[in-house]
């Protein structure tokens, strides 16, 4: 409970720090002689803790929006700062670095490692850093967030063994096992009944709520906006109402 | 520790079927490889045994110019059979034994016809072939060159230096009529053909000599040769204690050219000392050529085995795009992709080359235990291989399949890491 209101306080105390600053993002793709402009000049913040939904039909540029916010895609011009830092112009390796230490990525159709179990997949993004902690102390840190996920009886399983909630649950404990700053999901309840999608929802905002990450969400999901804290709706490439 | 070899690893057991016939191909191809390197081997060391152990010797010692000018007058150019050359000889290291020979030509008549059969006393007219032969002491020359003694297909060999016998090869004794050894074996000596050779000063001598044996053909040009006993030969070309050559046997044909360069320096300049390989350069070509073609062989069988893995590969990174997408999305370097597929395929052509070179020894291994029977070209004997692999070829094998996958998953593997995260991610 105490640390519950310790994460609020920081929450709140932190408020005005934006963790994303966008600043008249393009992104044009040029398909052969046709050339597409995905993203004409969005200017867009996030600030620290908040679980913000950016909305739109498809088509409209959201997922490119989510795709450079989450260092997987450069834009064409503009700038953007993630954690006050430019990461426009960075290189490949710089870029996957942001990602491992400062993004956790939930995805549509869970995207596990099939050769890997429950826990594998969760500690692999620790794994595959320059600076790793001990084995024990990274399992001990697994084995706390399978619980709070509630995939304790499942650790050893492979995903085709577990369901599609489980599943889910299994990536979501992998994009907070890194502790990032910012946890993107791109429809992250599409593939999901509307039982498992309201238990889904519930965990990330409970996470949200316990380790002050912020989430940024893509979704045409009524549910996901309910609890959504803030709004983003994108048309045709541009932010149309904040 | 990272998990990029247990998911390499992990990898190959995802799609089953195209691992297996991947591996399928690698365990054919390094399996047959395995068995054509054993009879090839096999054929190569019952050649080369045929040579150093029934042909040529490992080395030959002759009087200095006899190897040039042998097919004029050998024996003008023949030296003492002492026991100081002897010792020297054989004190050398690596020496085992050393055999003395007479090398001479002559010609070989049937006196009286020796057929039995009426109809053909009737054709018959004295018969004369000629040969050319190596007079030897059996109980040594057996030593130097147990093979040659072993190719002997009737009848026996003449026990000691001084008898009255000797021993040719079978297409020499068909024109003397002789077709049954212990037939002819059993006819009083006035039947025996008598052996004519030039002495030194070229004169003819003639003696009676028995036929107590039948060589067969090891190669094709030997069909001249026959044995005989060396004291008997020197006393009919008036040579006694005179030899043409020691033919010397070693610990290992490997000391060769050290004793070699040891001896020529022993023996001084009135002798010159020839390896098998400069008596016999044919045979030498004829193992290096079996070994070149060899090497052909093996590299198409690589480049197929090869061509079966980079294929494989591709159709995982194909199939793994998504997945590819999301490793790097975790946050994944560019070399940690290019390596998870590289070891990929060093796993596959690991595993294929342990189970084909493991299935190709046991059956070489077996064969050998058989023995194959399979004439030389040209021969009437026919050898028996024991094909055999050595272990520096599995390693090497082992070795240049696993680096060989490796490398020619780099083309995948490298069309793999350099996906864009995005485009990866939206992959069907």
């Amino acid at each position: 409970m105490n640390s519950s209101n310790s994460s609020l306080n920081a929450l709140v105390k932190d408020q005005s720090k934006n963790l994303i600053e966008i600043h008249n993002l393009k992104k044009i793709y040029q398909l052969g002689k046709t050339t597409v402009e995905a993203l004409r000049g969005v200017d867009f913040s996030v600030a620290e803790g908040e679980f913000t939904v950016v909305l739109g039909p498809s088509g409209s540029g959201k997922t490119t929006l989510l795709n450079i916010i989450g260092c997987l895609d450069r834009a064409s011009s503009g700038s953007y700062l993630l954690d006050g830092e430019d990461v426009s112009n960075r290189d490949f390796n710089d870029l996957a670095e942001v990602r491992n230490y400062k993004i956790g990525f939930i995805f549509q159709n869970f995207n596990l490692i099939p050769v890997l179990n429950v826990i594998e997949n969760i500690e692999f993004p620790c794994l595959v850093r320059k600076e790793q902690e001990s084995r024990a102390q990274l399992r001990e840190r697994v084995r706390a967030l399978c619980a709070e996920v509630g995939l304790e009886r499942f650790m050893k399983h492979k995903p085709d063994e577990l369901s599609g909630g489980q599943r889910q649950r299994v990536a979501i404990a992998r994009a907070l096992i890194t502790q990032p700053r910012l946890v993107l999901a791109d429809e992250p309840t599409a593939n999901l009944d509307s039982n498992t999608s309201d238990q889904i929802l519930e965990l990330m905002q409970r996470l949200n709520r316990d380790h002050a990450t912020t989430f940024l969400f893509a979704t045409h999901d009524p549910r996901v906006m309910d609890l959504a804290r803030r709004t983003v709706r994108i048309k045709d490439g541009m932010v149309v109402a904040n | 520790m990272s998990p990029l070899f247990s998911m390499s690893f992990r990898n190959l057991t995802r799609n089953r079927r195209r691992t297996l016939l991947a591996l399928g191909a690698v365990v054919v191809g390094l399996c047959a490889l395995t068995l054509l390197r054993g009879f090839v081997n096999a054929v190569r060391q019952a050649q080369l045994a045929a040579t150093l152990y029934g042909t040529t010797g490992m080395l030959q010692i002759h009087h200095k110019g006899y190897v040039k000018n042998v097919l004029s007058n050998p024996l003008d150019l023949a030296f003492e059979d002492s026991l100081q050359l002897r010792k020297t000889i054989l004190s050398t290291a690596h020496v085992l034994a050393l055999s003395p020979r007479l090398q001479f030509s002559g010609s070989l008549s049937a006196t009286e016809p020796l057929s039995s059969n009426p109809q053909e006393l009737a054709n018959s007219e004295p018969k004369t072939t000629f040969l050319s032969a190596n007079a030897v002491d059996p109980e040594l020359d057996r030593k130097v060159m147990p093979q040659l003694y072993e190719w002997v297909i009737a009848g026996q060999v003449f026990t000691n230096a001084s008898d009255s016998a000797f021993v040719v090869h079978r297409d020499i004794a068909g024109p003397l009529g002789i077709d049954d050894i212990s037939q002819n074996l059993a006819q009083p000596k006035e039947q025996w053909p008598v052996l004519l050779a030039p002495d030194k000063e070229g004169a003819l001598s003639g003696d009676a000599l028995q036929i107590s044996g039948l060589l067969g053909s090891a190669v094709p040009t030997d069909k001249r040769l026959a044995l005989a006993p060396l004291k008997t030969i020197q006393r009919l070309l008036k040579m006694e204690n005179q030899i043409t050559e020691y033919v010397v046997r070693l610990d290992d044909v490997v000391h060769a050219e050290i004793v070699q360069t040891e001896l020529t320096s022993r023996l001084g300049d009135k002798f010159e000392v020839s390896r098998w390989d400069e008596l016999a350069p044919f045979i030498k070509d004829l193992l290096s050529n079996v070994d070149k073609i060899f090497g052909y062989i093996t590299a198409v069988f690589l480049l197929v085995i090869m061509l079966g893995i980079v294929n494989s590969m591709f159709m995982n990174v194909m199939e793994r795009v998504r997945e590819i997408g999301t490793m790097m999305a975790l946050g994944i370097r560019r070399g940690y992709i290019l390596s998870l597929f590289v070891l990929e395929g060093a796993f596959l052509g690991a595993l294929g080359a342990l189970l084909g070179l493991s299935v190709g020894v046991l059956i070489v291994f077996v064969a050998s235990r058989i023995g194959i029977r399979i004439p030389a070209p040209g021969s009437t004997i026919k050898f028996v291989l024991h094909p055999f692999v050595t272990q520096k070829f599995l390693f090497d094998s082992f070795v240049f399949t696993t680096c060989g996958a490796a490398f020619v998953s780099l083309w995948p593997a490298f069309r793999a890491s350099r996906l864009r995260p995005v485009e990866a991610l939206s992959a069907v």
